[in-house]
C-alpha cells in the first residue's frame, strides 16, 4: 500500500467513455461512493467520436445463437447470454435517463462504404435486428450518434455528482497482500496521486489504438494507424499484466482505411458521393470492388500480404477520382470521428482546401498523379484505361462493381488520397467473465477488479455492427453494480 | 400545397432492391455539388440551375421528413438564391409498393409548399420542367441498375 491516499471512494472507475459512465451511474445508483478518472481533458472516449449505434434483435434466442457462431468459441457462451440479456434493457436504462433511442435509418449516399445492419447475413439467426442510436433531444444535440450518447450519459454523471477527474490518467493498480484491488495511482498534473477504493476498482480505459507497439505485436496488417480516441494507447494493459490479469482477444479488431495528414493524430474517414473513383494498390493495380465495402471489414482486404514481392503491397493504397467527385462533396466524412467531433475540422465543401494543404493530390495528367504517389505510369494508365473501358460497357468483369457504382474516370484533372489501414477499435484486454470480475490465467477472479467496454471486450473473432457501445453499456453497468455490492475491503 | 410533378413507374426489380437504390438515385438525379451532411437524415448543397444561358448557383437543403423502410421516403427539398428571389420550398415522396416479387411500383410526387412569386409568376414552366427531369432521372436510373 502507498504512504499516502490522496483520496477515497467506494469505487474507482478509469476511463469516462460509455462503459465508464455506465460503471459510474450504476455503482452511484446502487449506494457507492464514485471517483470517475478520465486521462484526456475531456470525457467519451471512442463512443464519443463513433457512430453510437447500437444493434437490437427482434428474436434475442436467434440473434444469441448467431453472436456466438461469430464468436467462434473465443468467448463463454454465457458471456453472450448475459450480453443479450442486458442488451434488451438499454432502451428503458435510456428512458429512465429521459432519453430515447431511434431506428438508426441512413439513407445510402455513399458510393463506396456502408454500414449493414447485419454483418453476416449467410449466419443463421441474424435475421430482423435493426440498428439504434441515441435520439436528437435537447439534451442530445450531436449531429453524431456517438456525442449524443456521451452527452445523456455525462449530463446524468453530472446530475449525480460523481467526482470526476480529467486529464488524470490511471497509472497503476494497488493490490494488497490478498491480491486484491484496493485502489489506483494516478497522474494528475505532475503529481501522482493515489486513490483507495474501498469495494472495487472498474477499468474502462479503453483499447491500444494509438500505441505503435501493441498494435505490431499483436495485430495484421503491421503498420495500421487509428480513427479513434487519440488517448487509447492501452494503458490498462500494462496496469493488468501486473497484478496477474490473463489477457483475451487482443487481435481482435476493427478497421477501416483512412488519410492521415500530418495535423491531426488519428485518421480522416474517405467516402465517395460520385461514382468516379477507383482505388489502386501500391503498383498501380484495382484490387477489389470498390462500389460495396462495409466498413468494419476493410482492415481484413488490406492486411493481405503479398510473399513474392514480401511486402503489404495494399499499404499504402490509393484512391483515384475526378473532378465529379471533388466537386460532389467533401471526400472525408463529416459528422464523426475526433478530428471533427473533438478538434472541429471542417472539411471544406469542394475538397478545394484540403487540395490546397497538399491532403489531396491534384494532377493535370495521369503520368503526373502515378509521379506524386509513386506508382508506376503505364500500370497506372492501363488501369483507368480498362476500368473506363469496362464502364462503358456496363460491366466489371476484374471485381464486378455494380452498375449503379461503374462510371467511367474522367479527366484531367485527376486526383489522388493515400489511405492506410486505420483502427476503429481494438477488443483485447483483460479476460473477464459475465460479472465482469478479471480473471487470472487460472481462470480465477482477481478480487475486487473489473473491466467492461472495449478493454477486453467479449468480441474475439468476427464482429456484428453496433454491438460494441451495447456490450460497453451492459458489462459497464454489471461491473458498476457488483462492485458496488462488494463488502469493504478490511483495511 | 401544389403538385409541380408526378409520375408512377414500374420497375422490374424486388421493393427491398428498388429501396436500396432509391436514395442514390435521388442524389444522383439533380447535379447537386458540394453535398455537406448534416447529419445522417438531411443536408445541404449547391445547385447551379440553368435558365437559358444563365447558370444561378442555389443553395439547396434537404432534410428527411419520413422514411419508413422500404415503403415510403419523403424529404423536405428548399432552394434559396439570388438573394431570396428564389425560393422554393417542396415536399418529394415516393411510395414503394412491391413484394418480394417483381416488378414494383414507384409513386413518386413533388409538390410545392411555398414559392417566391418571380419563380411563381415568370418560371413555374422551369420549375415543372426540372421536377419532370428529375422524375424522369430517378426512373431511368433505378431501371438501369435493377438490370
Amino acid at each position: 500500500m502507498p504512504e499516502r491516499l490522496d483520496m477515497e471512494a467506494d469505487v474507482v472507475v478509469a476511463g469516462y467513455g460509455a462503459a465508464g459512465a455506465a460503471a459510474a451511474i450504476t455503482a452511484h445508483d446502487n449506494g457507492a461512493s464514485v471517483i470517475l478518472l478520465e486521462k484526456m481533458p475531456y470525457p467519451g472516449g471512442n463512443a464519443g467520436v463513433a457512430g453510437g449505434n447500437m444493434t437490437f434483435p427482434r428474436n434475442p434466442d436467434k440473434f444469441r445463437e448467431y453472436l456466438k457462431v461469430l464468436c467462434f468459441n473465443t468467448t463463454e457462451p454465457e458471456l453472450i447470454d448475459t450480453f443479450v440479456q442486458g442488451l434488451l434493457k438499454i432502451p428503458d436504462w435510456f428512458g429512465k435517463m429521459g432519453a430515447e433511442l431511434r431506428k438508426f435509418a441512413v439513407p445510402s449516399a455513399s458510393c463506396s462504404m456502408f454500414i449493414p445492419d447485419i454483418t453476416f447475413p449467410e449466419v443463421p439467426g441474424g435475421e430482423d435486428v435493426t440498428v439504434y442510436c441515441v435520439k436528437e433531444s435537447e439534451v442530445a444535440t450531436s449531429p453524431c450518434g456517438g456525442a449524443r450518447m456521451i452527452q445523456v450519459l455525462t449530463g446524468q454523471v453530472q446530475r449525480r455528482g460523481i467526482k470526476v477527474l480529467l486529464s488524470t490518467p490511471a497509472k497503476e493498480l494497488i493490490q494488497n497482500d490478498k491480491r486484491e484491488i484496493v485502489g489506483v495511482k494516478a497522474q494528475s498534473g505532475d503529481n501522482e496521486i493515489s486513490i483507495k477504493a474501498h469495494r472495487g476498482v472498474i477499468l474502462t480505459c479503453g483499447g491500444f489504438e494509438n500505441n505503435p507497439s501493441l498494435k505490431r505485436d499483436n495485430l495484421a496488417p503491421k503498420t495500421m494507424l487509428f480513427s479513434g480516441n487519440p488517448g487509447n494507447t492501452g494503458d490498462g494493459i500494462k496496469m493488468i499484466q501486473k497484478v496477474g490479469a490473463a489477457t483475451w482477444h487482443m487481435s481482435t479488431h476493427l478497421a477501416r482505411c483512412g488519410l492521415k495528414v500530418p495535423e491531426y493524430e488519428a485518421t480522416f474517414s474517405p467516402d465517395y458521393l460520385a461514382p468516379g473513383f477507383i482505388w489502386v494498390d501500391r503498383h498501380g493495380k484495382r484490387f477489389i470492388n470498390e462500389g460495396h465495402v462495409d466498413v468494419h471489414l476493410f482492415g481484413e482486404i488490406l492486411a493481405e500480404f503479398d510473399n513474392h514481392r514480401f511486402e503489404y503491397s495494399r499499404i499504402p493504397f490509393y484512391a483515384i477520382f475526378d473532378e465529379e467527385v471533388r466537386r460532389k462533396g467533401p471526400v472525408c466524412w463529416g459528422v464523426s470521428g475526433p478530428n471533427v467531433i473533438v478538434h472541429k475540422y471542417k472539411w471544406s465543401s469542394d475538397n478545394s482546401e484540403e487540395i490546397k494543404k497538399g491532403w489531396i493530390f491534384r494532377a493535370k495528367s495521369l503520368s503526373e498523379l502515378a509521379k506524386k504517389i509513386s506508382v508506376d505510369e503505364s500500370v497506372l494508365e492501363n488501369t483507368i484505361t480498362t476500368y473506363n473501358r469496362n464502364c462503358k460497357e456496363g460491366r466489371d468483369p476484374e471485381f464486378n462493381r455494380p452498375k449503379d457504382v461503374l462510371r467511367p474516370i474522367e479527366g484531367p484533372p485527376y486526383y489522388g488520397l493515400e489511405l492506410w489501414p486505420t483502427i476503429i477499435n481494438t477488443q483485447g484486454g483483460p479476460r473477464r467473465d459475465n460479472e465482469s470480475r478479471v480473471l487470472d490465467p487460472d481462470g480465477n477472479p482477481i478480487p475486487r477488479l473489473y473491466a467492461a467496454g472495449e478493454f477486453g471486450s467479449i468480441w474475439g473473432f468476427k464482429y456484428q455492427t453496433s454491438t460494441n457501445i451495447p456490450e460497453a453499456l451492459v458489462y459497464g453497468q454489471i461491473a458498476g453494480k457488483n462492485a458496488a455490492a462488494s463488502e469493504p475491503v478490511r483495511s | 400545397m401544389m403538385i409541380i410533378a408526378e409520375k408512377t413507374f414500374r420497375v422490374a426489380g424486388s421493393q427491398e432492391k428498388i429501396w436500396e437504390f432509391l436514395t442514390k438515385a435521388l442524389l444522383r438525379s439533380i447535379p447537386f455539388e458540394q453535398v455537406e451532411f448534416t447529419d445522417e437524415r438531411g443536408f445541404s448543397a449547391l445547385l447551379r440551375l440553368k435558365i437559358g444561358y444563365l447558370t444561378l448557383p442555389t443553395k439547396v437543403t434537404v432534410a428527411i421528413s419520413n422514411m419508413v423502410e422500404p415503403e415510403t421516403f419523403a424529404a423536405k427539398i428548399s432552394l434559396s438564391g439570388m438573394g431570396g428571389i428564389i425560393q422554393l420550398d417542396q415536399v418529394a415522396r415516393f411510395d414503394v409498393k412491391g413484394s418480394d416479387k417483381a416488378p414494383t411500383e414507384v409513386a413518386a410526387k413533388l409538390e410545392a409548399e411555398r414559392m417566391s412569386p418571380l419563380l411563381h409568376t415568370f418560371l413555374l414552366w422551369k420549375v415543372k420542367s426540372f421536377a419532370r427531369d428529375f422524375l424522369n432521372n430517378v426512373e431511368r436510373l433505378l431501371k438501369d441498375w435493377v438490370l
